[in-house]
């Protein structure tokens, strides 16, 4: 008897042990922080993709700084305390990019966040009730995928020549997020695939209108493919998407409504914006620091408003001010007057002159001062178009990020732009063929991965 | 007392007696006389109590017990007899404040006798815990426990661990246990008044019973209690501390003349040409604003010249510590109550501290403790208390850190007042010379003003805790009890920042978002009135236990079980806020637009206005089954084993993996009770030896992706979030594995005592950060299990009276030898620049220590123009670029040695004549090393962080005989400073030996106070923080603290203790 009752208490014991490790599932499901949160609807994936800090006000800003737009004073070169800046600035080759979060940093995250999104949406039913949000979530992942990528390839690669581009070296194309898979790189060939395929599924995905330009819309994916191929000296390719573009999205800012006198004479999220990336000016090219050079300067015709809406006079040098971010920071996203441009150069290329003609002095009328005669552009000579176009692509869409770009592909046409450092005491030069035109990949990527250095 | 005594015990007077009735009779030790109400008990729960004469009586049925005799004030002790006993017992009770060790252990699960234990136990001595003064628990065990040591590298307050690392990255924390279960509140809550014992649970066998967050080892604190029998006793304790002044030079810091030497030299080169002209005016220093001057014409360059000259004489520590800083002062005061009636037991125990700082914020605590036990019946004992804490402090002046400008960068001649003692402005976010070209009709005065600041703000935290418990104990039958916990613990922390309109912090803001139309027209975008910033906090956690305890006498043998299931929870949430428009008198407050950007007027940034808002909640669960058995064998030897699994709600680990099954066993002898061992010298010797895992987990590692969620952006008006951690789906935990190996011995009638440990520790599966191709994923690095570290160690403990008379002498020695080793490391790359540092932080290499110091080989400065030097595949070579690059492999460095001392421990010194005793304790860490700071003129160009030994650098060739400091170039190369400041020419023995405190203490006489009924008085005085005796670098440094900490400043204190 008593030794059944002892047993009863031990049973009483592994009873209780039992019941409470059944019910103790649901008792350690809780969530232990309630500010997170694991991908497992949409709302989550969009608010990944609002995630602004990184993906809206970072880029890697490398490319403009290595530009012949600006030019920093010996004074202002040694004052920089990002010894990696000043090597990019003086196109020297190894260690351009320092410490861990940096341009490429920044890229790559882009790619990655653009790959969760996709993975993350095999798993969310795509539904008559949601199709609309799942189609415009996936659009924006494969926009931050491919755009980053093109950013990349501008900095990180050499520009794009049909005939070498299978045997030249790209980047790293990360198919998805897991990182146990090692990093190698692509020819430049399959990077420019990879970017122009995201993109345009970009352009097939994303919504026509957005709740705000923070978010690419389907006329920022279009901008974004014409930029693209324009890379690549593609005119036909990038005159058609920079059409379908701006057949989105056409209305240009007239500047005669621009208060040239303000600090940030643009407003925030202006009607050309297309989609809003901007970095808050670093040190290499902020106004106190970058002045412009006096060619570029010297030649925007007097009542070309630009020269007064977009400079400003600081200790006797000329800065910029024209950010269409609407503050200081850089504005590096795709736009409306890029669109025109591009369309432009496509046609003139193409020899449809009256066309290209057309849409750069629609792009000049709102550049003109109103008070003054503007003498439209006209000529029937194709190389008088395209050096036209060029001009004035270079006066309208300096400090957006572009003109390295645009100096390594027309030095593959042959334009043979040498760049050079005047105002600098070591006299930097770069030739138009060198190596120099694909920037070191950080060292500690190449020290991890083993892929080959530029 | 019972935790805190050793047993003395003899057996004597031969005599044959009647079988079945126990008699005995207990005299103390010391007078010889008779002992009245000492209590005497045997486990099954028979009792009685000790007659006038001192005799007792057991009736007792044949068979082993373990007979226990226990009196206040007197060391507890347990006998083993067998029935039936041919002789009286005769017991000798020593009075407690004499013993060394404890007799009983309490594991916050059971209390044991240490005879039983096979575990390693460091107990902490009552009477040494108690010459120390100071409101805080766990500060006071550094210099006195043994095996316990402080990590202060990256924290001024440190971090405390138990035997050394048990892990890399995971959490670094001894586990707290509060009486039954881990504290989850603020451990600042707990008085050191109200600590009975501490136990320090270092091995396997000690802390599995702890599970999955006992890796780094077990603090056992036991409060004090109601005690059964006796009258009423009152006890109260009385402190007064005062602290010296930090010591602000203490830090290095560059001379004012050589900062504006280089300032100069700067500004010269144009190096703050981008700061002048900038739109956004950034604060510029007092020199380059009067170098600036003295250009644009505004000033003559005799007026430059007697203007640099005064700030060349000005210290700004001095005139901040002549200025701000005062005397730390603090009061304890301490009240407790306790007594036993028939069928209560009560404790009622009222503490008070308080506190000034040396920047006058005050801060108070009060402590409102009752625990009490009820018997119901034989069989049924109910224990409850409720320990209520409220703290509560003000702000204080402004900080020295508050000095700094906006960036960060303290000028070192900065003056605070004037001639006359008038507050100055010092430069902050904005240039001083153009706020003052703003129009004082529009703008408010934007200078800040340290000194007087404060005085316009109010700003007070409290917290406040209630812990309620309740125990109950039922005996299901002889032999057989069951107990059941509740205990809930519920803290609320507040904090309230009233800004006044007067402040820097109001102005500045009202300033920053004022509009000025064309036409002069000011608009206010936040309103000229007072800032609330608020907080609240609520922690709230609950533990539940039940279990199941088994103690039988089997014939000689003793078996004690006991298994039970635990429940723990902790739900934290925290919300923040912040109240335009306010107005502490009205409570009013005015709502402002957050959805609109506006314009900083001198930047012309668009920015929203803070919204102040922050929420937070988290929650930890644990779910835990265990079981502990010991069998006694002839009151020699003990086996003993325990397991334990837990389940925690660790995010994304499936429900399977989060049950981990944690064990040990271990086996005692207790040598002395053979009757080949009866030696008349030998009065203890026990071998003991265990092994076991114990666990270590990391509530905030996720096993999936996780996300952040981080808000609402107020551009699209969706949810904000980013990534948080990237899925690991093979997380796990960390394991520890510790063998131990000791033995306890009592030599000389117990003149000599003490005992020696070995143990070694492995730990697998640690987190490890890991340097990750940034390509693949966003981060630089990540954490995974990648590592499996091994620690050997020696702990040493031993105390021996030296004179025992009426002048007493008892040196004691805490020697603790810990070496750990990595044994493997995933690490992807071998580049010596990813391993150089001062062991702040790991970068662990397999077959050293986890924290080493690798440094890149010196090949002094480079005579023809002073660069640092280093080698490059055996050449002399200043290309920074190789030196740092990747080809520079961990082998090309120099080691240096741990960054933890592999030695350390305490020697005490106890002298006692009379009433009079001193107590003098030194702490010792050797064998280790740290790299000092340098200078770096990158960070001295860029963020101000000067360094004295500029004076010394490299100027001219020759110079590289008597100096190893780099010269100056411009522009700074940052892989130059990189290099210098990683070399070996900086790294220093870290060996030290310091005074941790000495004590004088007078306690009168029994005799003398009982015709003032009091029943002990004492008092003391105590001196601590007293310093470095000696230290093997030769720069005078205290390497214990981290470049830029100031070490703690010496305290003074005097006590009174009184009974009655």
């Amino acid at each position: 008897m008593k030794k059944m009752k002892k047993n009863s208490y031990f049973l009483m014991l592994w009873l209780m042990l039992a019941t409470g490790a059944l019910s103790c599932k649901k008792y350690l499901d809780a969530k232990p922080n309630k500010q997170l949160a694991t991908i497992s609807s949409l709302t989550e994936l969009q608010a990944l993709l609002d995630d602004h800090t990184r993906l809206n006000y970072q880029t890697v800003y490398a490319a403009e700084a290595a530009s012949d737009d600006f030019y920093l004073t010996d004074q202002a070169l040694n004052a920089l305390s990002l010894e990696g800046d000043r090597r990019v600035y003086n196109w020297q080759k190894g260690n351009q990019f320092e410490g861990t979060v940096n341009g490429w940093y920044y890229s790559y995250l882009g790619i990655y966040y653009g790959n969760t999104i996709l993975e993350s949406l095999n798993e969310i039913e795509r539904t008559n009730g949601n199709a609309a949000q799942w189609d415009n979530i996936k659009g924006q992942g494969y926009y931050y995928k491919g755009s980053n990528l093109l950013n990349a390839a501008m900095v990180w690669a050499l520009a794009y020549a049909p005939n070498s581009a299978s045997q030249t070296l790209g980047l790293p194309l990360r198919a998805s997020v897991d990182f146990n898979v090692p990093s190698t790189r692509a020819s430049l060939e399959d990077t420019y695939q990879q970017l122009l395929s995201d993109l345009k599924n970009a352009c097939r995905y994303l919504a026509v209108q957005q709740v705000h330009v923070m978010r690419p819309s389907k006329a920022a994916a279009y901008a974004m493919v014409s930029r693209a191929y324009l890379m690549m000296n593609k005119y036909a390719e990038a005159a058609l998407y920079a059409d379908t573009a701006l057949q989105l999205k056409s209305e240009l800012i007239d500047y005669n409504n621009i208060n040239a006198t303000a600090t940030n004479p643009f407003p925030e999220y202006g009607m050309e914006v297309l989609h809003h990336v901007t970095i808050a000016n670093p040190a290499v090219l902020n106004q106190s620091n970058a002045s412009i050079v006096d060619e570029l300067y010297n030649s925007y015709a007097a009542d070309d408003l630009r020269k007064k809406v977009f400079f400003t006079k600081l200790n006797n040098r000329n800065v910029f001010k024209g950010n269409y971010s609407g503050q200081t920071s850089l504005f590096f996203g795709p736009a409306v007057d890029e669109m025109y441009l591009n369309r432009a150069e496509g046609y003139a290329r193409t020899n449809q002159l009256p066309k290209a003609l057309a849409d750069l002095n629609t792009l000049m009328l709102k550049r003109w001062d109103k008070t003054k005669t503007y003498v439209p552009y006209n000529s029937s000579d194709q190389q008088t178009v395209i050096a036209w176009v060029l001009a004035e692509r270079r006066k309208e869409l300096l400090m957006r990020g572009l003109r390295w770009g645009d100096v390594k592909r027309l030095n593959t046409l042959g334009y043979g732009i040498k760049l050079e450092r005047k105002y600098n005491s070591s006299g930097a030069v770069l030739e138009p063929k060198s190596s120099g035109f694909a920037m070191s990949i950080p060292e500690t990527i190449i020290d991890l991965t083993g892929m080959p250095q530029n | 007392m019972r935790g805190l005594v050793m047993i003395c015990c003899c057996l004597l007077g031969i005599q044959w007696a009647q079988a079945q009735n126990l008699k005995g009779k207990v005299l103390d030790q010391q007078t010889g006389k008779a002992m009245q109400g000492v209590g005497i008990s045997v486990e099954s729960g028979l009792a009685t109590q000790s007659t006038g004469d001192g005799s007792f009586q057991l009736k007792l049925s044949a068979g082993s017990y373990l007979l226990k005799a226990s009196y206040v004030g007197y060391a507890t002790i347990h006998i083993p007899v067998n029935i039936p006993l041919k002789d009286s017992l005769m017991i000798r009770l020593v009075p407690s404040e004499q013993q060394l060790e404890g007799v009983t252990i309490s594991t916050g699960y059971q209390t044991l006798p240490r005879e039983r234990a096979t575990g390693s136990f460091a107990v902490v001595d009552q009477r040494q815990f108690e010459l120390q003064a100071g409101t805080d628990v766990l500060s006071r065990l550094e210099s006195i426990s043994n095996g316990l040591t402080v990590d202060r590298r990256s924290s001024s307050s440190g971090q405390l661990m138990v035997r050394g690392l048990s892990t890399i990255a995971g959490p670094k924390s001894p586990l707290i246990i509060l009486d039954n279960f881990p504290y989850q509140g603020d451990v600042a809550n707990l008085n050191p008044n109200d600590m009975e014992s501490i136990v320090l649970l270092k091995d396997a066998a000690a802390t599995s019973i702890w599970g999955s967050r006992a890796g780094n080892g077990v603090i056992v604190l036991t409060s004090k209690k109601a005690k059964r029998g006796g009258g009423m006793q009152v006890d109260f304790n009385a402190n007064v501390l005062l602290a010296e002044k930090p010591d602000l030079f203490s830090v290095p810091q560059m001379g004012s003349s050589e900062f504006i030497e280089v300032e100069q030299f700067l500004y010269d080169k144009g190096f703050y040409a981008s700061r002048i002209n900038s739109a956004a005016k950034p604060a510029l220093s007092p020199v380059v604003e009067l170098l600036l001057a003295n250009t644009k014409g505004s000033i003559t360059a005799a007026q430059l010249q007697s203007s640099l000259e005064q700030l060349r004489q000005q210290d700004v520590r001095e005139a901040y510590t002549n200025l701000v800083y005062q005397r730390p002062f603090t009061q304890q005061y301490n009240l407790s109550l306790r007594g036993s009636e028939q069928r209560i037991d009560w404790y009622l125990m009222i503490g008070n501290d308080r506190n000034r700082n040396e920047v006058d914020a005050a801060s108070n605590r009060l402590n409102l403790i009752s625990r009490n036990t009820l018997r119901l019946g034989s069989k049924l004992k109910v224990d409850f208390g409720i320990n209520y804490t409220y703290q509560n402090g003000t702000g204080g002046k402004a900080s020295f850190n508050d000095l700094k400008n906006s960036s960060g960068v303290l000028y070192p001649y900065l003056s605070l007042a004037d001639d006359s003692g008038q507050p100055l402005a010092i430069p902050q976010t904005y240039a001083l010379s153009y706020l003052q070209t703003l129009n004082r009709d529009q703008f408010y005065d934007w200078n800040y003003y340290p000194l007087s600041d404060y005085l316009n703000n109010n700003i007070g935290n409290n917290r406040r805790s209630i812990l309620g418990n309740v125990a109950l104990s039922y005996e299901l039958m002889p032999g057989l009890n069951f107990k059941a916990y509740y205990q809930r613990e519920y803290q609320q922390t507040g904090s309230k920042s009233i800004y006044g309109t007067d402040s820097y912090t109001v102005r500045s803001l009202v300033n920053t978002y004022t509009q000025l139309a064309a036409d002069g027209k000011v608009t206010r975008i936040v309103p000229m009135a007072e800032l609330l910033d608020w907080a609240q906090g609520t922690m709230d956690a609950q533990s539940l236990r039940a279990q199941l305890g088994y103690n039988k006498t089997l014939g000689r043998g003793q078996l004690d079980f006991l298994a039970g299931f635990e429940l723990n929870e902790r739900r934290a949430e925290g919300i923040t806020g912040r109240v335009y428009g306010y107005s502490d008198e009205r409570l009013s407050s005015v709502a402002l637009n957050y959805n609109i950007a506006y314009p900083n007027y001198i930047t012309k940034a668009n920015s929203f206005l803070n919204t102040g808002q922050g929420l937070s909640s988290t929650l930890n669960r644990f779910v835990s089954v265990y079981a502990n058995a010991a069998y006694t064998f002839d009151g020699k030897y003990i086996l003993s084993a325990s397991a334990r699994r837990d389940a925690s709600n660790l995010f994304g680990v499936s429900a399977n993996d989060k049950w981990k099954p944690l064990w040990s066993v271990g086996a005692a002898w207790n040598v002395h009770r053979e009757k080949f061992m009866q030696l008349a010298w030998l009065n203890e010797l026990k071998l003991r030896g265990s092994y076991g895992l114990s666990g270590n987990v990391d509530p905030s590692r996720a096993a999936l992706t996780t996300l952040l969620v981080a808000g609402t952006s107020t551009l699209t008006q969706g949810a904000q979030a980013r990534f948080d951690q990237f899925a690991n789906p093979s997380l796990r935990w960390e394991k520890v594995a510790t063998a131990n190996l000791g033995f306890d011995f009592a030599l000389f009638n117990n003149a000599l005592t003490g005992s020696v440990e070995v143990f070694q520790k492995v730990s697998s599966d640690l987190y490890g950060n890991t340097p990750v191709d940034y390509t693949a994923v966003p981060a630089a690095s990540l954490v995974m299990n990648v590592a499996k570290i091994r620690a050997k160690g020696l702990d040493v403990a031993l105390r021996y009276k030296l004179a025992d008379g009426k002048f007493k002498w008892v040196p004691d020695l805490n020697f603790n030898l810990n070496k750990d080793e990595v044994l493997e490391y995933y690490q992807a790359s071998d580049q010596g620049a990813i391993f150089v540092g001062t062991g702040i932080t790991a970068s662990p290499l397999k077959g050293y220590p986890v924290y080493s110091v690798f440094s890149y080989r010196w090949a002094g400065l480079n005579p023809l123009n002073g660069n640092p030097q280093g080698y490059y595949q055996g050449a002399v070579t200043d290309n920074y670029t190789q030196l740092l690059g990747t080809g520079t492999k961990v082998s090309d460095l120099v080691f240096n040695g741990p960054a933890f001392a592999p030695v350390y421990g305490s020697l005490g010194q106890h002298f006692a004549y009379q009433n009079l005793s001193l107590d003098v304790r030194f702490s010792f860490k050797l064998g280790h090393s740290f790299g000092r700071s340098g200078i770096n003129y990158n960070n001295l160009f860029n963020s101000g962080t000067g360094h004295p030994e500029y004076a010394q650098r490299w100027q001219q060739p020759g110079d590289e005989a008597h100096t190893q400091v780099p010269s100056l170039v411009y522009p700074a190369v940052s892989r130059r400073d990189n290099f210098y400041n990683n070399s070996e020419v900086l790294i220093e023995d870290a060996s030290s030996l310091r005074l941790a405190f000495v004590t004088l203490g007078y306690k009168w006489d029994a005799k003398w106070l009982s015709r003032l009924s009091l029943k002990s008085l004492s008092i003391q005085a105590n001196a601590s923080n007293l310093g470095m005796v000696w230290r093997a670098n030769k720069q005078g440094l205290d390497p214990d603290y981290r470049t830029g900490a100031i070490p703690p400043a010496r305290v003074f204190s005097l006590g009174l203790r009184c009974g009655l």
